[in-house]
């Protein structure tokens, strides 16, 4: 390597389209608020990632990662943006990192898999069903390598978990619990509010509703049903992807949904504050999902069988009996995909051109799962759905009204 | 004639600003908090939301700082209140805010004592007459008498012993022991309360207070065995004192306690005599009974829609905006009765064709209850997508239910 970091698109140079083995990787980020920031971070500890350019719709945002990256390299070459599109038009970038609000995760993510760029996108895949199947259309599509940050599964003690579930250890599995945070953050009814200077409110809102700004926005923006679905559908991309794995269902879904939730009595933070609602899969296995104050066991993802159970959450990995725990798989068992770092998986992906070990088809698993029982509590239905058209087998018309969310003008999902 | 004209337009702005001003509840409300052994960020909410829902007072918070902080800053003037509830455990408030809190109350302001409130300030002797009787924090037989109920009468018991203890979280039934107190009258005499701590072997000074309400404290359910007062009347000075000994909230995110009919009354009625010795508020047509609790998720009868369908009409950014939930609750638990799905689909064409409700009430309408619409609400998106201030969540609304 030269002295000047290698500047030309990678991508240029590789065989297929895509990158030679001894260069840099040219990343962008889209999306660079506490989550994009913090991913950057994992992202610089890698020399072959050079890190060109940032986009953000507040200038905030953009001054602290600018001076995160810059301090990083030793120069001042981040480049600045404030519209997705821009960026995406001038950056000739091999990868990209995206962590923004759920609500433009398809728009987004669909423009960028459409310029073949590799992504590391965040969960959950969407914020709707509909929204988060163009997403994995968009990626197989292009064969774009895709990178959920689902970083559980980069963890040895839920690979551990899964494998030892999967490989028939605690019998046949007929029930999974899943316990994820409780909801209920309250902030009221507050008036609107003067702009944060910095902020572009109406690139921030993008195809969502247009709304007068109420001094809610980053972070908290997860409470607001516009925006996403709350604690359920932040953390199904961990703990019930966690629960597919282990189940080996996770490319595949739910054939019945049905459940209750409660949110709130009032406010502008309106998403299911307690939810639980439970998953027939084909298999005869039952999955119930509630805010971890309704549950059982906790956080984490609980696995009942034949022969005993297993429990695994991000503070520890428990089973009916220790010596489940100190089973050996075999060579001749389920070997589940491995990895020790999420990042890296990431980096290697792109330079094989294999699957990443949270890739697209099992983030939309994990999240379809969520949004089913997001809609289920929100009819008050029993849904009954089949995962290979991912249609409601009975046409149900209220329930199929909620797959998908209506873009305001002018925004539409690229083809 | 433009002296006129001004006049004219004068007058009608002063009607304007006198209709809206009638429009804020009349008596005004101080909830304190901000440091509690209990679940505080959730209980001052719910407190207002109760005192809100009785549409007689105008609630203000004052929230403390943290515990083991800098308190010289935490000055309250409670002279422009009705009422003082309280919601507050922990620091000694500076000497300033402790003298302004005796002179309203001994000038006739007044307390609402609720729950926890009854554990503070245990070497305050002036406050621990006000709040009558209290609990724990080193109370004992100096504090002052244990009170309880034994054969229809009021016991002053000087026992020694600790102050305040309760048993397991249960369902318990509140008896009247003054039905006829303004606080108590049209309501049952007995109703089962909802899952709660029951408080038992309170003391303090116990002057001037009369038990309006008991119940039994089981031993089997680790209580003392006594009919505990929960719901008390303190006067000091001028002042009048509502003490509730009802409605833990722990790590619960919908305190079980504080959504029971019986205590969400009793308070919003409690806080009306407190403030003004009388209560005007209407005993409710539905009301836990002595075998069968009832529990008010939204702190209201929400049976009748006519005032939930009129706040929703009503509804401005900033307001509350629980109709809306409420509504949505109803969609959700009755989806398979078709009659009440055509009431509520009913109840949406309806505000979206009146004329009377407010356009940010129209776009949450269109927002968010689109997807239970039927055909007949297509011709009203497409007429609302006329309308240039709803054109964009029409389209929304035309585009959930497919062009």
């Amino acid at each position: 390597m030269g002295f000047f970091p290698a500047i030309i698109k990678a991508s240029a140079l590789g065989r297929d389209g895509h990158m030679a083995p001894s260069d840099k990787i040219n990343m962008i980020a889209i999306g660079v608020g506490s989550m994009g920031q913090s991913n950057l971070h994992e992202f610089l500890k890698h020399s072959e990632v050079q890190v060109v350019a940032i986009c953000d719709v507040d200038d905030n945002h953009l001054a602290a990662t600018k001076k995160l990256i810059d301090e990083a390299y030793g120069n001042n070459d981040c480049r600045v943006y404030k519209d997705f599109r821009e960026i995406l038009e001038k950056e000739d970038a091999d990868a990209a990192m995206l962590a923004l609000p759920d609500h433009w995760h398809a728009i987004v993510a669909c423009s960028v898999a459409n310029k073949k760029i590799d992504i590391y996108g965040e969960k959950p895949m969407a914020r709707s069903i509909v929204e988060s199947r163009a997403i994995l259309d968009a990626v197989q599509r292009n064969e774009v390598i895709w990178q959920t940050g689902s970083w559980q599964r980069s963890h040895e003690h839920f690979h551990k978990a899964c494998e030892l579930v999967r490989n028939g250890r605690i019998g046949q599995v007929d029930f999974v619990e899943v316990g994820l945070p409780n909801g209920g953050h309250y902030v009221g009814n507050p008036g609107v509010r003067p702009l944060p200077e910095g902020l572009d409110w109406e690139m921030w809102l993008g195809p969502a509703p247009a709304v007068p700004f109420r001094g809610v926005v980053h972070w908290n923006w997860r409470w607001i049903d516009d925006y996403s679905g709350g604690q359920l559908t932040d953390w199904a991309g961990h703990h019930i992807d966690i629960a597919h794995w282990g189940l080996g269902l996770d490319r595949s879904g739910p054939v019945s949904i049905e459940g209750t939730g409660r949110r709130n009595n009032d406010g502008i933070y309106n998403v299911f504050a307690e939810y639980d609602f439970t998953c027939m899969y084909e298999n005869g296995v039952k999955m119930r999902v509630a805010n971890q104050a309704k549950t059982q066991q906790g956080m984490g993802t609980y696995w009942k069988g034949s022969d005993g159970w297993i429990h695994v959450w991000r503070g520890g990995l428990k089973a009916s009996d220790d010596t489940i725990l100190n089973e050996r798989i075999g060579q001749n068992e389920i070997r589940l995909y491995k990895s020790n770092n999420h990042v890296a998986n990431f980096l290697q992906c792109i330079r094989s051109r294999e699957e990443t070990i949270t890739s697209a088809p099992t983030a939309h698993s994990a999240i379809t799962a969520g949004l089913l029982g997001e809609i289920a509590m929100k009819t008050g239905q029993k849904l009954l759905w089949d995962p290979k058209t991912e249609r409601f087998t009975d046409n149900n018309p209220h329930a199929s009204r909620l797959l998908r969310r209506p873009y305001r003008a002018p925004w539409t999902l690229p083809a | 004639m433009r002296i006129k004209i001004f006049l004219a337009v004068f007058v009608a702005a002063i009607a304007l600003v006198q209709l809206s001003c009638t429009k804020k509840p009349g008596l005004r409300a101080l909830i304190v908090t901000g440091q509690n052994n209990h679940d505080w960020p959730r209980s001052s909410v719910i407190l207002r939301q109760i005192l809100d829902k009785s549409d007689i007072f105008t609630v203000d918070m004052r929230v403390s700082p943290p515990a083991g902080q800098d308190m010289s800053g935490f000055i309250i003037d409670f002279s422009p209140y009705d009422v003082v509830v309280l919601d507050y455990t922990g620091d000694d408030w500076p000497e300033e805010t402790r003298n302004n809190f005796l002179d309203y109350v001994s000038g006739g302001g007044g307390v609402v004592v609720y729950h926890a409130a009854s554990n503070a300030f245990p070497d305050w002797p002036e406050f621990n007459e006000i709040i009558g009787l209290g609990g724990w924090g080193g109370r004992n037989e100096d504090s002052g008498p244990y009170v309880y109920i034994e054969d229809g009468q009021v016991v002053r018991d000087d026992s020694p012993g600790r102050g305040g203890s309760h048993g397991r979280q249960h369902e318990f039934v509140v008896e009247a022991f003054m039905p006829t107190h303004p606080i108590l009258k049209g309501l049952p005499e007995k109703w089962m309360h909802t899952t709660d701590e029951l408080y038992d072997r309170l003391r303090g000074p116990a002057k001037n207070l009369e038990v309006l309400a008991f119940a039994f404290s089981d031993k089997d359910t680790g209580g003392s065995g006594r009919n505990e007062p929960v719901l008390m009347t303190i006067t000091y000075g001028d002042g009048r004192i509502f003490h509730t000994a009802l409605g833990h909230a722990g790590g619960d995110i919908f305190p079980v306690a504080m959504e029971s009919a019986g205590f969400v009354v009793t308070l919003q009625r409690g806080a009306e005599w407190a403030a003004t010795g009388k209560v005007t508020q209407k005993p409710p047509t539905s009301f836990p009974t002595e075998h069968q609790s009832l529990r008010w998720e939204f702190f209201e009868d929400i049976s009748d829609l006519k005032p939930i369908v009129k706040r929703m009409q009503e509804y401005e950014t900033g307001k509350s905006d629980d109709g809306f939930t409420i509504l949505a609750k109803l969609i959700a638990e009755n989806i398979g009765d078709q009659a009440k799905t055509e009431e509520y689909q009913q109840i949406i064409l309806d505000l979206l064709t009146s004329r009377k409700t407010t356009v940010a009430s129209k776009k949450i309408l269109l927002k968010d209850f689109s997807w239970i619409a039927n055909d007949a609400f297509r011709e009203v998106f497409v007429s609302l997508e006329r309308n240039p201030e709803l054109a964009d969540e029409a389209r929304y609304a035309l585009d959930i239910i497919g062009q």
